[in-house]
C-alpha cells in the first residue's frame, strides 16, 4: 500500500484564511453524495429568491427550450434590462457545482451584474447534472443552448458570434467544452470565453490536486464530481475531450480566453497549462493566478484579493465587450 | 465543502459573535496579516466604517462597512467622538468605529483586538537596525542628517511635533519610567541621556535642558549635560532655564580651558574639605547663616564657624554682596573644570 503524502502547498492569503475560519468549522469534511440531494435543495430555494429579485428589478425574462443530441428539451433562460439596446452584448452563462449540483440561477448576482454594468443580455442554461446524467449530457445539453441561442438570436435580437461564453467552476469547464464542440462541429464561434476557476481536467493528478486533499472543492471532491460525470469511463484513457477539455492536444482556433484560479486550489495547475496551451498554439488567452486563494475566495467580497479580482474580470470584459462599464 | 460559503457580514451581539471577532482577528496575527485587513475586518464585522491613524507611521486610512476605502481623517481626534482605542504604545496611534449612539455589545472587545493586532503588526514591519541607545544617540548629535533625526523619532516612537527634552543623570541612575534612555559617553565620564516629554517629572539628580521640537534635541542634551555638573547634593535638580547668564558662563569655559583664577583654586581648596561643598551650596541658596544651618541641618553656630573658614580660604566675604556673586561664579567655573562622572 502506497503512503499518499501531501506535498507542500502555497498557503492562504490571510485575509481569506480569516474569513474562512469564520465560515467553516475547523476541519469540514468533504461532500459525499449522500449530501448531494441536500445541495440541491438548498439551492432550489436560492433560485426562488433569484427569481423574486428579477421581478424586483423589473427584468425582461425570456424562456425557452433547447433541443439537446438526445431530443431532450433543455429550460434556457434569457434575460435582459426593459431599456437594453441593440448593441448589448450576448453573455452565454454555464453554472458551476461540480457537475452534480448547481442551477441555473447559481451565482446570480454575477448575472445582475453583467446586466447591471454591461446592459447585457444573459443567457443561462438548466443543463443535466451528473451522477444521474452522465456525460455527454451536460456538455450537449450546453452545446444545445449555444444552438439554440442562434437559431433564435433574431427574435431575441442578439449577435451569438459576438457574444461571449461564461462559466464558473464546472460551468466554466462546459464552457470550454461548447468552445471545442464548436470549432470542431462548424457550430456557433463565440468571440470570448471567460473561464473562472474551470474544471478542466478529470485525471485528477497535478502536483495542485495532490497538495489540495483538503478545503474547499478539495481533490476528494474533484473525484467524486469526475467520477459521477464519466462513470465507467472514469479513469480510461479514453476519456474525450469534449469531457475533459484539459486532455485537448489541439487548443488552436478556440476564442480568446480569460481563466483565473487561485494559487491554492486543486484546478490551479490544469487551468495554468490550459492557458500555456493556447498561446503554444499562437491562440490568446489572459491568465491570472491570485496569491493564496482558495476555490471559490470571490465570495468573500470585503477582502483584497476578491476585489482584485473581480476588478480584473471587469477590465478584461471591458476590453473585451469594447464597452467600458458604467460603475 | 457541506457548508455554502457565504460573504462575511456584519455580526450579532451574542456570545458567540464574540469568540467569531476573537477568531477573526488571532488568524489575521497568526498569517501575517498586513495593516488593511485588520482594519476592513473591524469594518466589515461591525457593519460600520472604521477608521485607523497613526501620526508616528504617518497612516491615516478609513474604510466603510463593505470595507471599500473612503478618504482618511488625518486628524486623530477625530477618533474621540467615536467608540475608539489607542494603540498603548504612547504613539497616538488610535483605531475607532464610525457607530453612532451607544456602542455594541462587543465593540470594546473588537476595538481591542483591533488596536492590539495593529500594534503588533507595525512593530513587526518597523525597522531594526537602530537599537534605542543608537537612536538616542542620533537625536543628540549636533551632525546627524534631518532623515537620520526622523528615523531615529519613529524608532523611539515619538510623535513628531511634540515638545521634548533631554535630562542628563549621572550613569548609575534608575532609569525613568517611558523615558527614552541610554548611557553615553561625553567628556566628563558616562552620563545618562534621557529624552522625555517637556512636562515629564525629574527623577532625584538631573540636569534638565530646555523643551523644545526633536530637531533641538541636541541643544537641549548639550544644555542638560552642563546643568547637570552643576547640580550637587544641596541642588541636585538644576535646569538650564533658571541657569540664566551663569549657563552661558559655563557654556564659554567648557569651551576655554584657559579660563583660570585663584578664586577656582581657593574653592576646590574648600571643597576639599568634606562639609565644604554642601557649605557653599547652602551660603548660596539662603540668604542668611541661620537660613543656611536650616539648610543644612546644623547647628547655626556650626555653619557660621564653617562660613569664617571659609571666607578666610576664599579671602573674601560670602555673606552678601559682590562676595556671593563672586562665589557663584566661581562655584560654576570650579564645577565645570572638576566634575567626573565614572560608570
Amino acid at each position: 500500500m502506497t503512503r499518499v503524502t501531501t506535498p507542500p502547498a502555497p498557503p492562504l492569503d490571510p485575509e481569506l484564511a480569516a474569513a474562512l475560519a469564520l465560515a467553516l468549522p475547523s476541519d469540514p469534511s468533504p461532500i459525499t453524495m449522500e449530501d448531494v440531494p441536500v445541495k440541491r435543495a438548498e439551492e432550489a430555494q436560492v433560485a426562488l429568491a433569484v427569481l423574486e429579485q428579477i421581478k424586483e428589478r423589473d427584468l425582461v425574462v425570456v424562456e425557452g427550450k433547447a433541443t439537446s443530441a438526445d431530443g431532450t428539451a433543455v429550460p434556457v433562460s434569457v434575460l435582459h434590462r426593459k431599456d437594453r439596446v441593440p448593441s448589448s452584448p450576448l453573455i452565454y452563462y454555464i453554472h458551476g457545482g461540480g457537475m452534480m449540483m448547481g442551477n441555473r440561477w447559481s451565482a446570480a448576482d454575477v448575472l445582475f451584474d453583467w446586466i447591471e454594468h454591461y446592459n447585457a443580455v444573459v443567457a443561462t442554461v438548466e443543463y443535466r447534472l451528473a451522477p444521474e446524467h452522465p456525460y455527454p449530457a451536460p456538455q450537449e445539453d450546453c452545446f444545445a443552448g449555444l444552438l439554440w441561442l442562434e437559431e433564435n438570436a433574431a427574435r431575441l435580437g442578439v449577435n451569438v458570434e459576438a457574444g461571449m461564453i461564461a462559466g464558473i467552476s464546472a460551468g466554466g469547464g462546459l464552457a470550454a467544452s461548447v468552445c471545442l464542440m464548436a470549432r470542431d462541429r462548424g457550430g456557433p464561434r463565440m468571440s470570448s470565453q471567460l473561464l473562472l476557476a474551470p474544471m478542466l481536467d478529470d485525471r485528477n493528478d497535478s502536483i495542485s490536486a495532490q497538495q489540495y486533499p483538503r478545503g474547499m472543492w478539495n481533490r476528494q471532491e474533484n473525484e467524486l464530481g469526475w467520477r459521477s460525470l464519466l462513470g465507467d469511463l472514469h479513469g480510461s484513457e479514453e476519456v474525450p475531450y469534449f469531457a475533459a477539455p484539459a486532455r485537448c492536444e489541439d487548443l488552436s482556433g478556440l476564442p480568446p480566453a480569460f481563466v483565473d484560479v487561485g494559487s491554492a486550489e486543486v484546478f490551479r495547475d490544469e487551468a495554468v497549462d490550459f492557458a500555456s496551451r493556447i498561446w503554444a498554439a499562437g491562440g490568446q488567452a489572459e491568465l491570472h493566478v491570485w496569491s493564496g486563494g482558495f476555490h471559490g475566495f470571490q465570495t468573500f467580497e470585503h477582502t483584497a484579493l476578491a476585489r482584485a479580482s473581480s476588478g480584473v474580470v471587469r477590465s478584461w470584459m471591458n476590453r473585451t465587450l469594447s464597452r467600458t462599464s458604467r460603475a | 465543502m457541506k457548508e455554502l460559503l457565504q460573504r462575511l457580514g456584519a455580526l450579532d451581539e451574542s456570545a458567540e459573535a464574540a469568540l467569531k471577532i476573537i477568531t477573526y482577528f488571532d488568524t489575521l496575527l497568526e498569517q501575517g496579516a498586513g495593516i488593511e485587513p485588520f482594519l476592513r475586518g473591524a469594518a466589515v464585522l461591525s457593519g460600520f466604517p472604521a477608521g485607523f491613524a497613526h501620526p508616528v507611521h504617518r497612516i491615516w486610512v478609513r474604510v466603510d462597512g463593505e470595507g471599500r476605502p473612503l478618504p482618511g481623517a488625518e486628524d486623530p481626534q477625530a477618533a474621540t467622538s467615536w467608540p475608539h482605542k489607542e494603540l498603548g504604545d504612547g504613539s497616538g496611534g488610535v483605531v475607532w468605529l464610525e457607530r453612532p449612539g451607544a456602542p455594541g455589545v462587543n465593540d470594546a472587545l473588537l476595538l481591542e483586538r483591533v488596536a492590539s493586532g495593529l500594534h503588533i503588526t507595525l512593530e513587526r514591519v518597523s525597522p531594526l537596525d537602530l537599537d534605542d541607545a543608537g537612536a538616542i544617540e542620533v537625536l543628540l548629535s549636533t551632525t546627524s542628517t534631518d532623515d537620520a533625526r526622523r528615523k531615529a523619532a519613529r524608532r523611539l516612537r515619538l510623535r513628531e511635533k511634540s515638545l521634548v527634552r533631554v535630562l542628563a543623570s549621572p550613569p548609575d541612575a534608575e532609569h525613568l519610567a517611558g523615558a527614552r534612555s541610554a548611557v553615553l559617553g561625553t567628556r566628563v565620564g558616562p552620563v545618562m541621556a534621557s529624552v522625555v516629554e517637556a512636562a515629564a517629572e525629574l527623577p532625584p539628580r538631573a540636569g534638565v535642558g530646555d523643551a523644545g521640537e526633536i530637531r533641538e534635541l541636541d541643544r537641549s542634551w548639550a544644555q542638560a549635560q552642563i546643568a547637570l555638573r552643576l547640580s550637587s547634593r544641596v541642588v541636585p535638580q538644576v535646569r538650564w532655564e533658571d541657569l540664566g547668564a551663569l549657563g552661558a558662563l559655563a557654556q564659554a569655559a567648557d569651551a576655554n580651558p584657559a579660563v583660570d583664577h585663584e578664586d577656582l583654586d581657593a574653592v576646590a581648596q574648600v571643597c576639599a574639605e568634606e562639609w565644604g561643598e554642601d557649605t557653599l551650596d547652602a551660603i548660596l541658596v539662603t540668604d542668611s547663616v541661620r537660613a543656611a544651618a536650616q539648610e543644612l541641618g546644623l547647628h547655626h553656630s556650626t555653619v557660621q564657624a564653617r562660613q569664617t573658614q571659609v571666607e578666610r580660604t576664599l579671602g573674601f566675604k560670602v555673606g552678601s554682596g559682590l562676595g556671593r556673586a563672586r562665589l557663584a561664579a566661581a562655584l560654576v567655573l570650579h564645577r565645570v573644570r572638576t566634575v567626573r562622572f565614572e560608570a
